[in-house]
């Protein structure tokens, strides 16, 4: 591994250095085809696993004893568990937006970072899923949400959004991970054909599904890929806006307005692409994959952070504004709650991470320095988890009937499963760089091709080598 | 070389090349507003919200084509360059627009509720308002936005004619760094005019997404105008480097998306209001769901986005540039009807089409068109430094 200057110069190369074909391949295929893992890989890992043993323990304790352990009660009867449902749901859309929406837009750039974006993507997804479903109560029987032919005569209530989301959700996840599996199958090949184990080529192999690297082959797989990146793009709108719907179709002050469909995409895009700079500015500095995801990626992630903050921020505005002109009480008490009330201090925490912090991304130094960057996305991170709780539990702990106001206060069961999820996440995801290339090989290769980086005649040399 | 020095130094001497639609716009506009002003006197309210209608549609194409020109300077892009001097032709009308706005801060009683102490003595919720609503503040505000656009988009044109002048590359950069920061005082400044100019005409009734759909509706019809001013004068001039496929298809493309984020904003405001149920909210929707405004808001439906949406989903249609402004002059119209659906059941329970709306959109319109011309003619139709990079630098991808 180069050793790295403390501040790299920026240039506005999406590929560094000397490159050829057989080098971008050798580089991302020898973190996966090693018995040597960097001793961070397996720190993480460990730390990652016994969040996620935290979160088997709670979650098991949830579903043997009952939802009654968390701290939900009327009126806060929604909580944690929604909170965590949508920041890791929202979390996904970064992986969706650069995989589709990017390569449709043809932008080069997306490249390096799109694998690993869509197995984040998947995993957050999974985490997401984890908390509608612990909050049924009885999990088994989660199949009562789909409407099917039964003898009990129960058939969802088709005006509800949280019906929409069974089906926004189920479909997100399925589109991702049949987009990110068929992206993978010419490297799964190209990993078969490098594996020098026998278990490894089986393993490989058969993920392959036969992949020859014919030219028809490629000829389909250029159209399944493009099909299904025009499938998802509508998907980054609908599943948030959907998500969306669960709030803003109540009565509720705080819930209920009009800007939340877009505001909230924009929120999960910004919180997406915070924790793809959370991920990515580590995974490259230990795996010294500096010439793959360069300054210019992470410069350019800077800057969708900082528009989709500047949107959130508008949200934030029109709700104040309107709050006050509306003329309405509740509406008005509901501001004057979130900035001043038992819970006010989360808001301007919320002031803080999602609005202070994000204007250092106005400045070119910060962008493109990875520590600052690394900070202002671990603030956004959190900010956008205190956005949910804002909207969720300040609402909910002062509704319309004072005499039921309650505060809310989260049990070890509804933090432990919180910080679990985080594990499990984690856990996929150090599970997802040992077995699998985080970056497209392939899509390196064409990249390579496309900015002259590997002359034909050297690589040429090179694979006669 | 598809692009000479020759044929640029023609499009640069294009001082006349406009003259007759000119003097044909300024006629139309100056009768226009004539008939409004003899109407006004005997019927003042009429006559206002006509004018009030029309000064929404051209300030909303005005302020689209600012919102674009910054727009592109952000994203980059050559659909940006092929269309850049039709923005600033079109962000060039705001010091009349700003002009135009005086009639209506003389008549505020005419249209808005809240101006009028008669109403707001009796009404309790405006009078929770009335630190913001009230004729004071109102021209305050609005001059503060005017102020603030014609700044910035005088500043955006100078450097692009600067540009063309001379060989500073420092400009650009200079324009890049101006314009992100300018589109956020732009998203907020438009939002507040939104609701200042269009929403507290009904003053009970408010939404938080208002002025993103008030923007959303101006860009697309910016956008629609352009490339129909492209299909136009394209041809003949300088553009011919410029009407390769791809590009004309990016202008399609984004027509396509404003079309579906136009309907997904306007569709989710109503989804909400309609499942809230809220008597501060659904009067709004009621009476534009009765009436014979029901009839108009099912054909929004169907010809602002169903139809759009269906003729744009074709790839041939969307590389093909008359084809193309065939679609983008009938969203020039749908704008229309939207606005009117969007204002007039404000005035109106009963859907009503009155010959001074039209009279009031040729007045406005007109004049708008003649200052909208003479800014196109008083420069190259393409940037021409850009131009030749464009040209002479080869094929770029993307």
């Amino acid at each position: 591994m180069a050793t790295e200057p403390k501040v790299e110069k920026f240039d506005s190369a999406v590929l560094r250095g000397r490159h050829s074909y057989d080098t971008v391949t050798d580089k991302i295929a020898s973190i996966v085809l090693t018995r040597n893992q960097p001793r961070a890989w397996i720190f993480g890992a460990a730390i990652a696993f016994s969040l996620l043993m935290l979160f088997l323990y709670t979650a098991a304790m949830v579903v043997a004893k009952g939802i009654g352990i968390w701290g939900n009660n009327v009126p806060v009867a929604w909580a944690l568990d929604i909170i965590n449902f949508v920041w890791w749901i929202g979390i996904g859309h970064a992986g969706t937006l650069i995989s589709a929406i990017l390569l449709l837009l043809k932008q080069d750039w997306r490249t390096s970072i799109n694998r690993f974006a869509e197995a984040m993507t998947l995993f957050a997804v999974a985490c997401a899923g984890m908390f509608p479903l612990l909050h049924l109560g009885r999990v088994w029987v989660f199949y009562w949400l789909m409407p099917y032919p039964n003898t009990f005569a129960l058939w969802p209530q088709f005006r509800s959004p949280l019906v929409w989301d069974v089906f926004a959700v189920s479909t997100y996840a399925l589109v991702s991970l049949m987009f990110w599996f068929v992206g993978l199958i010419p490297d799964l090949a190209t990993l078969r054909d490098r594996a020098q184990n026998r278990a490894a080529q089986i393993f490989y192999g058969v993920l392959a599904m036969g992949w020859s690297g014919s030219a028809r082959h490629w000829s389909r797989y250029e159209t399944a890929y493009m099909i299904l990146a025009a499938l998802s793009t509508p998907l980054v709108l609908s599943v948030h806006s959907v998500v969306s719907f669960d709030f803003a179709v109540s009565v509720l002050p705080g819930w209920h307005t009009t800007v939340f469909p877009p505001y909230f995409v924009a929120g999960a895009v910004f919180a997406g692409f915070a924790m793809v700079l959370t991920l990515a500015i580590p995974l490259r500095k230990i795996y010294g994959l500096q010439d793959l995801i360069t300054m210019k990626h992470l410069d350019n992630m800077a800057k969708v952070m900082l528009a989709t903050g500047l949107i959130v921020i508008y949200g934030y505005a029109m709700e104040g504004f309107m709050a006050w002109y509306s003329g309405s009480p509740n509406e008005r008490f509901m501001m004057y709650n979130r900035l001043f009330g038992p819970y006010g201090y989360t808001y301007w925490l919320l002031l803080l991470c999602n609005f202070v912090a994000v204007q250092f991304l106005w400045s070119p130094r910060i962008r493109r320095s990875t520590l600052g960057l690394f900070i202002v996305a671990m603030f956004v991170n959190v900010g956008m988890w205190l956005e949910r709780f804002v909207i969720i539990v300040t609402s909910l702990s002062r509704d319309f009937l004072p005499s039921s106001w309650a505060q809310y206060h989260p049990t070890f069961w509804d933090t432990g499963l919180f910080i679990g999820s985080i594990g499990l996440f984690l856990t996929l995801m150090f599970v997802f760089i040992r077995l699998l290339p985080m970056i497209s090989i392939f899509e390196m290769r064409d990249l390579v091709h496309k900015t002259g980086g590997g002359s034909p005649r050297e690589s040429a040399e090179n694979k006669r080598k | 070389m598809p692009v000479t020095m020759d044929t640029m130094s023609n499009s640069g001497n294009n001082q006349n090349q406009f003259s007759g639609g000119r003097r044909l716009a300024l006629g139309l506009g100056v009768a226009g507003l004539a008939i409004c002003l003899g109407l006004g006197l005997s019927q003042r309210e009429a006559a206002m919200e006509a004018y009030l209608l029309a000064y929404l549609y051209w300030t909303a194409v005005a302020l689209g084509c600012f919102s674009l020109l910054l727009l592109q300077y952000v994203s980059g892009g050559r659909w940006g360059l092929a269309i850049r001097r039709f923005l600033e032709a079109g962000a060039s009308t705001l010091p009349l627009m700003a002009v135009l706005f005086i009639p209506i801060l003389m008549q505020l009683k005419a249209l808005y509720p809240w101006a009028d102490p008669e109403v707001v003595a009796h009404d309790e919720l405006i009078q929770m308002k009335v630190a913001y609503l009230n004729p004071t503040a109102f021209a305050i505000r609005t001059a503060v936005y005017f102020a603030v656009w014609i700044i910035i988009s005088r500043l955006v044109i100078r450097w692009s004619r600067k540009l063309d002048a001379g060989d500073d590359p420092a400009i650009e950069a200079r324009t890049r760094r101006l314009s992100a920061p300018a589109l956020v005082i732009y998203s907020l400044t438009v939002t507040f005019a939104a609701f200042d100019w269009g929403m507290s005409l009904e003053p009970h009734w408010f939404s938080t997404i208002y002025g993103v759909i008030y923007a959303a509706g101006g860009a697309l019809a910016a956008l629609t105008l352009s490339t129909v001013v492209l299909s136009r004068v394209g041809p003949k001039g300088p553009h011919a480097a410029f009407m390769k496929p791809e590009t004309i298809g990016d202008l399609g493309n984004l027509m396509l998306a404003f079309t579906m984020f136009w309907t997904y904003v306007s569709l989710s405001q109503f989804l909400i209001i309609w499942s809230g149920h809220l008597p501060e909210e659904t009067p709004w929707y009621y009476v534009r769901l009765h009436g014979g405004w029901q009839w108009v808001g099912l054909g929004l439906l169907g010809m602002q986005f169903g139809l759009p949406f269906l003729l744009l989903l074709s790839r041939d249609r969307k590389r093909n540039l008359n084809r193309l402004a065939g679609v983008a002059i009938f969203i020039l119209v749908m704008r229309y009807i939207d606005l009117y659906w969007l204002i007039v059941p404000a005035f109106t329970d009963t859907l009503r089409l009155r010959v001074l709306d039209v009279v009031a959109m040729a007045g406005i319109g007109g004049i708008w068109f003649a200052v909208y011309l003479r800014s196109l003619a008083s420069a190259p139709l393409l940037p021409v430094r850009l131009t030749r990079d464009a040209t002479g630098g080869g094929d770029h991808h993307g």
